[in-house]
């Protein structure tokens, strides 16, 4: 069973984004912020992570950037889900190494497709 | 949304204190043309006018948009079975207010709610005010159309909105939500000082037809909502 790590400040956004992914039988670990998401995948291996953009402490594209220079998270696909919709926003996101752009809110059968479509 | 469509839309609501730029009392000037000129993000509101009573400039909030501010300015806004959160930070000193409803149907209604609320945490966030020191005021969700009151699209857009802050654990200080009448709401961003007055009755089917306008869909249309792009 796949393991997706969802990164969001809101509990509100951990809640609907938990309760779609494990409907389509992912298990799911939360993190309130990039910070807390960083210390988890020290810990801890998964095979996507979906996150926020604005959070406290560390955001989306700086978890992403210290993310991706893990040897074991080089490839992980990671998934920004985000109300920023800017193409300047899109830019670093990929230079920052994200597989993909979600813009809020999301469609959950839309979401779940991206997934798949990304994920090993 | 687009501004003028919005404003052409809503000619019996504009603001009736409404004036043009110029001197205040106090020895202030005015800053509405700088105001206007400023870009603006895709759902932040973007109607700036000088309120004569309170002697403010002021940005009337229509539905479906957004305005934070950390600068003495007046936001207002007239509503219907649209609910207004007035959300501030004591500790930064920024304010801010969204106004929405959610669109029909069970499904999607909770994310574009959810999404129209993260709009104005979001800017109020990035002018540095923190979720441990928001609290919020709550108005609207009237019953004011005779035949919203059977379907009561008031009542789940208040029952929606304390909810979610619920949820966000951001504390609502004050409300004043349902009853039959629309309500004019003003807040001052800096103070997080928000007033609310209810109207009487005098244009209940053009408030009905601007509010059903700004659902939470048409939000997230504006701002791309709902796009996927791989790298």
């Amino acid at each position: 069973m796949p393991l997706i790590l969802a990164v969001d400040d809101s509990p509100s956004m951990r809640r609907m984004v938990s309760f779609t992914l494990a409907g389509a039988g992912y298990q799911v670990v939360e993190a309130v912020d990039g910070q807390d998401a960083y210390e988890k995948a020290q810990h801890q291996t998964f095979d996507l992570v979906l996150t926020d953009q604005n959070m406290p402490r560390l955001d989306g594209l700086g978890l992403t950037r210290k993310l991706r220079e893990h040897p074991k998270f080089k490839t992980t696909p990671i998934l920004m889900l985000t109300t920023e919709s800017s193409d300047l926003m899109k830019q670093a996101g990929r230079a920052a190494g994200a597989t993909g752009w979600l813009v809020k809110p999301f469609d959950p059968a839309r979401l779940l497709e991206t997934i798949q479509k990304v994920i090993k | 949304m687009n501004t003028f469509e919005s404003i052409a839309s809503a000619q019996s609501l504009l603001p009736e204190n409404a004036g043009e730029p110029g001197a205040l009392t106090g020895g202030r000037m005015s800053r509405v043309d700088e105001l206007r000129a400023q870009p603006r993000k895709p759902g932040e509101a973007s109607f700036f006018y000088v309120d004569h009573h309170f002697q403010y400039d002021a940005v009337k909030v229509f539905p479906g948009e957004y305005f934070v501010s950390g600068d003495d300015v007046l936001i207002m806004t007239v509503l219907g079975s649209c609910v207004a959160a007035c959300v501030w930070d004591s500790a930064a000193r920024v304010g801010g207010m969204n106004r929405f409803m959610l669109p029909e149907g069970e499904a999607d209604a909770v994310r574009h709610g959810a999404y129209a609320m993260e709009l104005l945490l979001n800017a109020m966030l990035k002018m540095g005010a923190r979720r441990e020191t928001l609290q919020a005021r709550v108005f609207g969700g009237g019953a004011v159309m005779p035949r919203f009151a059977t379907t009561d699209v008031g009542a789940r857009n208040t029952k929606f909105v304390l909810d979610y802050l619920a949820t966000e654990r951001i504390p609502v200080v004050s409300q004043d939500v349902l009853g039959l009448h629309p309500r004019k709401v003003c807040c001052f961003p800096v103070t997080g000082k928000a007033l609310v007055k209810r109207l009487a009755h005098t244009h209940p089917e053009a408030l009905a037809v601007e509010e059903r306008r700004g659902d939470a869909v048409s939000v997230a249309k504006a701002t791309a909502g709902g796009s996927v792009e791989l790298f």
